[in-house]
């Protein structure tokens, strides 16, 4: 390395203000110029006698980190305590900038591949588990790598001892950022997630425990998108070990116990219109049917149903998830939420019309079966209600 | 830690002591303050060089130190370094410290050597 490039490395090191790290590069060279001149004096070649006055110096990066933090050694502590707060914001924003980066690399591609493999083999994605398992890898990798960079340059803020500010950072990151999973962000939870995302923080800890004042690794573009590359083939395993049986297309399920089949009825097929819809938050159902026909039903009724399919047949829970009643009119239109328990459940959808003697009809059924949407809430609510 | 390195840390750690106590002969620039510190240890104290200028820089904005840029007959512009009365009652603060602590290190080490003897 020569001179000039010694100079470029400390300077890239040092955050002051321009007229400061002039006056610290100036310094060296001027140091620089004399230790080779007397190394000239003794006789060295002029080579040699640069070459040397380099070495002397010692490492370039350690000594524009060192100048920076004598810069800031009386630096007060509500502007250390600042920096520190901005600096976090933006390790946090760069690791979740890079993490997206690394999605965008690997899972395209280990989906391709997994999904190959998984219809070789008459298997479907696993995805809810295959996508949580990722996540928490992934949030883990990010708190790592916060843990890895964020020391450093709240020591190089603050100027003070190295051990002092990991320490008072890993304790910090800790309590915030298990405050802020626990309490503050809702998340669509599962198992995976509601064991996984608590740990993160601890890795965040571990990481800045050990990490050195001047890592020899930084995590740079390159750095992810080789991560990013290397990811392929084991997210490509995640997604076969994760999968599941393929779907049911072929099962049968005996409604008699709700009631009497329409067409067995006077309602008969055809007289009742019957419109679901289905997704996220609440669902109708729209009912229409002529007028004659609705004097003679007292009620409509919802149910949703848990179901599990056992040997091609449809078995239903021990009772319905959701019910929801209407007085029967010609337009009717039934609004109802379906809870979204921790362990997500498969329903089917049965409408229901009660004659004033009592004798209940099974109206209309939507059989496409629907799994309940991801419990939505904080970790707090997930482990200890509300 | 090899013996360089040990020899290494423990420079750091009494750097700003060394530079003061050069220092108290009369100003000097950074080059000379580097020369002066290994010449009067005789070669025991050969810091990387680099390694004085964050205390150079610490104590100046103690204020321990003044500096100032001046322009040399021979060789570059240079900065250079002038102690201040600041700067003497820190000297002479790490003077009795570091009494203190190699007096107590030298005890140790002496009752060590006298019980195991």
């Amino acid at each position: 390395m020569d001179r000039e490039g010694f100079l470029a490395r400390v300077a890239a090191r040092l955050d002051m203000p321009l007229a400061q790290a002039t006056n610290a590069l100036d310094g060296l060279r001027a140091h620089l110029e004399d230790a080779a001149a007397a190394g000239r004096e003794r006789g060295e070649s002029p080579a040699d006698a640069e070459r040397r006055a380099v070495e002397r110096m010692g490492d370039p990066d350690l000594l524009g980190r060192e100048l920076t933090r004598a810069h800031r050694a009386r630096r007060p502590l509500l502007a250390v305590i600042g920096g520190s707060v901005r600096a976090a914001a933006n390790e946090t924003a760069r690791a979740s900038m890079q993490g997206a980066i690394l999605i965008v690399v690997s899972v395209p591609l280990g989906l391709v591949i997994a999904g190959g493999a998984l219809h070789a083999v008459g298997r479907d994605y696993g995805s809810l588990l295959a996508g949580s398992v990722l996540s928490v890898l992934l949030t883990w990798l990010g708190f790592g790598v916060v843990g890895w960079t964020l020391p450093g340059r709240i020591t190089d803020l603050s100027g003070r001892d190295h051990d002092v500010v990991r320490r008072v950072v890993a304790l910090t990151g800790l309590v915030v950022s298990s405050l802020f999973l626990w309490l503050v962000v809702d998340f669509r939870l599962d198992d995976v997630l509601a064991v996984g995302l608590p740990l993160a923080p601890l890795a965040f800890v571990l990481v800045a425990l050990s990490v050195p004042v001047a890592p020899r690794f930084h995590v740079g573009m390159r750095e992810t998108l080789g991560l990013g590359v290397l990811l392929i083939l084991p997210l490509a395993v995640l997604g076969v070990l994760t999968a599941t049986p393929r779907g049911v297309d072929s099962w049968s399920a005996d409604l008699a116990s709700f009631g009497v089949p329409a067409e067995e009825t006077w309602l008969g097929n055809g007289t009742v219109r019957v419109d679901w819809e289905t997704g996220f938050g609440p669902e109708t159902v729209d009912i229409s049917m002529p007028a004659d026909a609705a004097e003679r039903l007292s009620t409509l009724e919802v149910e949703v149903w848990p179901v599990d399919i056992v040997d091609g047949v449809m078995r239903f829970g021990a009772a319905p998830l959701v019910t929801a009643v209407s007085s029967a009119g010609a337009e009717t239109t039934l609004r109802y939420v379906v809870p979204s328990p921790q362990r997500p459940l498969e329903t089917i959808r049965i409408l229901v019309g009660g004659e004033r003697d009592g004798t209940r009809i099974v109206i209309d059924q939507d059989l496409a079966r629907l799994q309940t949407q991801s419990w939505n809430g904080t970790l707090a609510r997930w482990w200890f209600g509300d | 830690m090899g013996r360089d390195g040990i020899r290494s840390e423990l420079l750091r750690g009494a750097m700003t002591y060394l530079v003061l106590a050069v220092l108290r002969d009369g100003e000097q620039y950074g080059y000379q303050v580097a020369q002066h510190i290994a010449q009067r240890s005789a070669g025991a104290f050969v810091p990387s060089e680099g390694s004085l200028y964050p205390a150079l820089h610490r104590l100046e904005g103690e204020g321990a130190l003044e500096a100032a840029w001046r322009e040399g007959e021979r060789g570059p512009r240079r900065r250079w370094y002038r102690i201040t009365p600041k700067g003497l009652t820190r000297l002479t603060a790490l003077e009795v410290e570091w009494h203190a602590f190699s007096g107590a290190v030298a005890s140790v080490a002496r009752q060590g050597k006298a019980s195991g003897a």
